[in-house]
């Protein structure tokens, strides 16, 4: 009992101490595995982040994505929700973004993260033109952000501040934005146009524009952006000293904007609108004359034709006004009619339309067509609204372009999962009927063998089955010599001699006997282990055969997953089809709607301009008349 | 010549920076862009599945933190001796990687047992002068995917960069 006693004791100590001891083992296996989940989960965020900065964010919003239908969506935090949103935005998907941004504010208001995520939010909403949520947004960026988006918080600030004509505290947001060149000149501009519309326009706007962006400094040049930034705003100052009628200040501001300008054409007609306005017909005439010759017949060339014309009447040289007004009519009327007959065309053959919009595909128009698309182009692009529904158009063929490729790597897949199946039916048929079939007979004949031979050393029981033939005739005879022997006379001295020898042969036999009966045996034995051994690669082959027929199944389903996908695919591509035809149908409406309209203002420039002609004829007529008249009186 | 005028403003008189309203053909497009992610997603599920299944992938990573030292150029990445994968680096997958990306490099097919892992890196240092360098390792690919990260770190007690490979 006492024995008993100790070990009951000794074999809870044990079970208690294995308890003790595997607990934190197991806890601490549960922690590495979440470990090593946590760092493959970093691994694939990074990786999202790295497509993410190279402005790849379809790509990260994927790598994003697929890191939301794995388990370890568990470490998603909002710093990489943070980032989700700042990808989503970046890729036009305004909505998801301002879900998630919105989402984070609601949920960690005092995080270190939140300023970040309020930025996002409101910089969405600005996006968007809701200038009061983007407001409220940035009121909550309360946080030290880094010096960049500090600069963008001050930057959004100070517009709102521009929109609601609260001037001090757009000053102060706009003293904060310094590094940030491009952002310090969107600001500049954007306060100028508010004082051209408020007409505060002063010459010291003039001399701080000069000073800031049309001085040489060598030391930091001026970006691109910055430049056309600066020759925009110095147009705006044009025109707004035009009208305060300060026309020499005027003077000075166009002369400034550069020869390679985008603002080159409205800056000529300022120009020329404030010579005219200090009564400089002559030198007026020749910057209209320089505008009107330009090949592209835009609205400021339509302007300048009528323009050479009037500096030509105030300088008292009719004749050569009318002259220019003719072929300014001239002119003018074969852009009218190059524009109808192009909205013709583009009525009657899409293929040329879409020349026209694809930019490039222009093979596809006729050749007399070149210079109508051309000209087309041109005015296309002189439209912000075109250029808007073209990038539109560009996005969306970019997006089908993505599908397309998707598509084809589906096709891909496809081809080799069945050349998959097709090696696995092979594989199973190559076992089924020549391998399989032919180890099982093997197997079967070898254990019926062995089989026979045990059920024979069962019923014999001396052995003797294991005995070869010739040890067992031997035993035979022994055995029949014996019974001889006992029938003979025992009292025999030479019996009882032979009888004696007979048995020691007799010992001698049975001990070979047993030794070959053993020998037997362990052959017996070894043939079994090799039958064990025979059965196990039978099992293998029926496992492999299993696995084999599983992943059929596999194959088939995965087959099924490549057909659902390539059916999504080709459903997606037809929507974005469908949707770049609704957008060409949208562009093609207002490319139709502006060229009817630029026809009635060539019209209406035609009017005018034989209005004008009509006008000096008359002028020319009466003075003539008056001039009879004076001569006839005189008489 | 007001008439001009007016034309000249309304041209001019736009605000710099401000967007237009979301119409709803571009919710229409958001919603493409939606599908076309998931459709990305799913396939790249699929192909990780089909292509490299975990019991024969192994999948290269490149990390740079700070990147004072060392600006890469160039990535070769060996596998028992045999080129897989070479990569040269934009200013732009630079700056990504120093801002805190990282680059799958490689995803591949091995069999199971002992591999030796060699990238050879080649950039420039300290000084702008040319750098190369290789690191080797010996991994063993077992039941799971193998999984290794390239580290380029900045020693400042060497002020040089330093280079690890490292398993998952």
């Amino acid at each position: 009992m006492i024995k008993q006693a100790k070990r009951a004791i000794k074999n809870g100590l044990t079970y208690a101490f294995f308890f003790v001891a595997m607990t934190p083992i197991v806890h601490a296996n549960a922690q590495e595995s979440l470990q090593s989940q946590r760092a493959l989960y970093e691994l694939d965020y990074r990786v999202a982040l790295f497509h993410h900065f190279q402005g790849d964010d379809l790509k990260a919003l994927r790598e994003m994505s697929r890191l939301e239908s794995l388990p370890s969506k568990q470490f998603i935090d909002n710093l990489a929700r943070l980032n989700k949103g700042k990808m989503s935005l970046s890729f036009g998907l305004i909505d998801n973004a301002d879900n998630i941004l919105t989402a984070l504010d609601r949920n960690l208001p005092s995080s270190i993260d939140s300023s970040s995520s309020w930025l996002e939010n409101a910089k969405y909403h600005y996006k968007s033109g809701n200038w009061l949520a983007a407001q409220q947004a940035l009121d909550q960026v309360t946080e030290p952000l880094d010096n960049v988006a500090t600069e963008q918080a001050s930057f959004f600030n100070a517009q709102l501040a521009l929109k609601k004509d609260q001037m001090s505290r757009f000053n102060n947001h706009r003293n904060n934005v310094i590094e940030d060149k491009d952002l310090a000149a969107y600001l500049r501009h954007n306060h100028l146009l508010t004082k051209a519309q408020a007409g505060q326009i002063t010459q010291f706007d003039l001399l701080e524009l000069i000073t800031q962006s049309f001085t040489a400094q060598d030391a930091t040049p001026q970006s691109a952006e910055q430049q056309a930034i600066a020759q925009r705003s110095m147009l705006v100052l044009g025109y707004a000293f035009i009208e305060q009628g300060k026309n020499e200040l005027a003077i000075n501001a166009f002369q400034r904007i550069d020869i390679d300008s985008h603002v080159l054409e409205p800056a000529l007609l300022g120009y020329e609108l404030a010579l005219n306005n200090l009564a400089q017909y002559s030198l007026a005439k020749n910057v209209f004359s320089r505008l009107a010759s330009r090949d592209n017949l835009s609205i400021y060339v339509q302007e300048a034709i009528l323009g050479e014309a009037y500096s030509s009447e105030q300088l008292g040289d009719e004749k050569t006004s009318v002259a220019k007004l003719r072929q300014g009519i001239k002119r003018l009327s074969a852009h009218k009619s190059q524009l109808r007959s192009l909205l013709i065309k583009f009525a009657v053959d899409s293929s040329c339309f879409s020349a026209l919009i694809d930019q490039n595909s222009s093979f596809w128009c006729h050749e007399d067509n070149q210079d109508l698309l051309g000209m087309a182009f041109i005015e296309m692009l002189s439209q912000q609204q075109f250029s808007f529904l073209s990038e539109q158009i560009l996005d969306v063929a970019s997006l089908t372009n993505n599908l397309q490729q998707r598509s084809t790597q589906l096709d891909v897949y496809n081809e080799l999962l069945n050349n998959k199946q097709k090696l696995s039916v092979s594989r199973i048929q190559y076992m089924k009927q020549n391998n399989l079939k032919k180890q099982v007979a093997d197997l079967i004949a070898r254990r019926d063998d062995i089989a026979k031979r045990i059920t024979f050393a069962k019923g014999v029981g001396n052995g003797s089955f294991f005995l070869p033939p010739k040890e067992a005739a031997l035993l035979t005879g022994v055995k029949k010599a014996a019974m001889r022997f006992r029938r003979l006379d025992r009292s025999n001295k030479q019996t009882k001699k032979y009888r004696t020898r007979l048995r020691r042969i007799e010992g001698l036999v049975l001990w070979h006997v047993l030794y070959k009966r053993d020998e037997n045996i362990s052959q017996t034995d070894y043939m079994n282990m090799q039958l064990n051994e025979q059965t196990q690669v039978l099992q293998d082959h029926l496992q492999q055969l299993i696995d084999d027929t599983s992943h059929m199944g596999e194959v088939r389903s995965q087959l099924a997953d490549i057909a659902a996908l390539k059916q999504k695919t080709l459903q997606q591509i037809d929507v974005s089809r469908e949707l770049i035809s609704r957008l060409k149908h949208k562009l093609h409406a207002l490319i139709e709607q502006h060229f009817t309209q630029r026809q009635s203002q060539l019209s209406q420039a035609i009017t005018n301009a034989k209005f004008s002609i009509v006008r000096l004829q008359d002028a020319s007529y009466q003075r003539n008349q008056a001039k009879i008249s004076r001569i006839t009186g005189d008489k | 010549m007001k008439v001009k005028f007016a034309i000249a403003l309304l041209v001019l008189w736009s605000n710099i920076g401000q967007s237009e309203n979301l119409s709803p053909i571009n919710k229409e497009i958001q919603t493409l862009r939606e599908q076309v992610i998931s459709l990305n997603r799913d396939l790249q599920i699929l192909e990780q599945k089909l292509v490299y299944p975990s019991e024969t992938k192994v999948a290269v990573y490149v990390s740079m933190t700070i990147g004072d030292y060392f600006e890469l150029d160039a990535i070769e990445l060996k596998i028992d001796g045999v080129t897989q994968t070479s990569f040269l680096y934009t200013d732009k997958q630079n700056q990504a990687l120093r801002q805190g990306g990282i680059q799958r490099l490689f995803v591949g097919n091995i069999k199971r047992g002992m591999h030796d892992v060699t990238a050879v890196i080649r950039g420039k240092g300290v000084d702008n002068s040319e750098y190369i360098r290789a690191i080797s390792g010996r991994f063993g690919k077992m039941k799971n995917a193998l999984t290794l990260e390239l580290k380029i770190l900045d020693s400042s007690a060497v002020d040089q960069p330093v280079f690890n490979l490292v398993e998952f």
